[in-house]
């Protein structure tokens, strides 16, 4: 019984964490800015362009405004790269995604970057793994194996409770035997007995 | 732990489950489930879901509750029956018609012990039995009966008080379903009536006597 509760309230756990990402993601910046991504490849240079990085991908709480970026993880990760006699600033984030290999080439030059840490100077399609899409029927999948766990439990227990009214019977013995009676008599005292009996007058006559 | 002075017609359901009613079935119910009793049968019953052998449980209870239908005052009438003194004084009085005897009891304690069993049966086989043991124990003080024609008429005793125990027979030993004590006062809970035969199931001296009684009468000069 204990491990059909653990894994029931593991799967809650899972479920919920799953609903969580699932709403996270769903946040509207994370389309905007893959659709921004993928409009910018092959823009010129000095074009503004602002690229995402894998963590501002999964949290959508990234924001950004033209040339210009301010994030406390954006200048705690050192990736910070500014394209010299250009309006364009590129944001890479915190090396944590794997970006690949990319390169552009635009008016003012062509530019190659390669590496995880490697600021990229040309636009960058953001390739993380894509939970939003993935959280939502995970999710979805985890509550209906819950919802089957305890359906299908509340069946049987149904079932065995039927079994039981049905099948199982208790019965009292028929001819119980005769209880066995002691009586003991503390050392503290003795019975004494007295005996009336009665004499009528006229008999004594 | 004593509780309160118990009243006329008391059994031994009431002393140990507190009433007659169903309701107070769930003190038992839950001692036989916190024993495993009935999952403890093994076979299906041992892979029953909780909540079935739960079900089971409560009938069992409900059974075994039907055995504690005892009368105390009856046990204790059965005990008084074994008493030396009233044997004795209760012959005596079936010897002598209109002999009426005072037999004052010292302090004794009466224990009653019964084993009832409960079959289980699946589909009608009997798969398992189970034996209790159910004991009554009166603690009675100095107490006065008096005995007429071969029955007990009148009891008037001191301060006493009853222990019951139901305990069930497992594989690992005996264990303790329910247990209770309280203070009783014979005389409320024995129902006397017209008296209470003392010697049930002995040979009827009330003949004999009547015999000896006749050749006595013979014999006195006139």
């Amino acid at each position: 019984m204990a491990p059909i509760k653990l894994v029931s309230r593991g799967l809650v756990v899972v479920s919920a964490a799953a609903i969580l990402v699932a709403v996270l993601t769903a946040h509207p910046a994370a389309p905007l800015s893959a659709l921004a991504a993928s409009s910018l490849h092959g823009a010129k240079g000095n074009v503004a362009a602002s690229y995402s990085s894998g963590s501002y991908y999964s949290t959508g709480s990234y924001y950004s405004s033209g040339s210009y970026y301010s994030s406390g993880s954006y200048y705690s990760s050192g990736s910070y790269y500014s394209s010299s006699g250009s309006n364009c600033r590129y944001s890479c984030g915190k090396g944590g995604t794997s970006r690949p290999t990319s390169s552009i080439t635009g008016s003012s030059g062509s530019f190659s970057s390669s590496g995880s840490d490697g600021g990229p100077l040309g636009p960058t399609i953001p390739t993380g793994f894509p939970t939003g899409l993935v959280g939502g029927p995970v999710a979805l999948l985890l509550l209906l194996l819950l919802f089957w766990l305890l359906t299908s439990r509340r069946q049987k227990v149904r079932r065995d409770i039927g079994w039981v009214r049905e099948h199982l019977r208790f019965v009292a013995d028929s001819v119980p035997e005769s209880p066995t009676t002691e009586i003991r008599r503390r050392p503290d005292g003795t019975s004494v007995s007295l005996a009336f009996e009665p004499h009528l007058i006229g008999d004594q006559n | 732990m004593t509780t309160g002075i118990a009243q006329a017609g008391l059994t031994a359901r009431v002393l140990l489950l507190g009433s007659a009613s169903d309701a107070d079935l769930e003190k038992l119910q839950r001692a036989l489930s916190d024993h495993g009793a009935v999952s403890k049968v093994g076979g299906k019953l041992s892979k029953l879901r909780p909540q079935a052998v739960e079900a089971a449980t409560e009938t069992l209870a409900s059974v075994t509750a039907g055995l504690l239908d005892v009368d105390l005052g009856d046990a204790l009438i059965n005990g008084l029956r074994t008493h030396q003194s009233l044997v004795r004084a209760a012959e005596e009085t079936m010897r002598v018609p209109g002999l009426q005897e005072v037999v004052q009891l010292a302090s004794y304690q009466v224990s009653w012990t019964k084993q009832p069993t409960v079959d289980l049966l699946i589909d009608g086989t009997r798969i398992h039995t189970f034996r209790f043991h159910l004991t009554l124990l009166f603690e009675v003080e100095v107490a006065a009966a008096v005995v007429q024609d071969g029955k007990l008429v009148s009891l008037k005793s001191g301060d006493g008080s009853v222990a019951g125990t139901l305990s069930l027979e497992m594989l690992g030993g005996d264990i303790t379903l329910l247990e209770q004590e309280r203070k009783i006062d014979l005389h409320l809970i024995v129902r006397l009536g017209s008296g209470v035969p003392l010697l049930e199931g002995k040979p009827d001296l009330s003949a004999a006597g009547k015999e000896q009684d006749a050749a006595g009468e013979e014999t006195v000069p006139a």
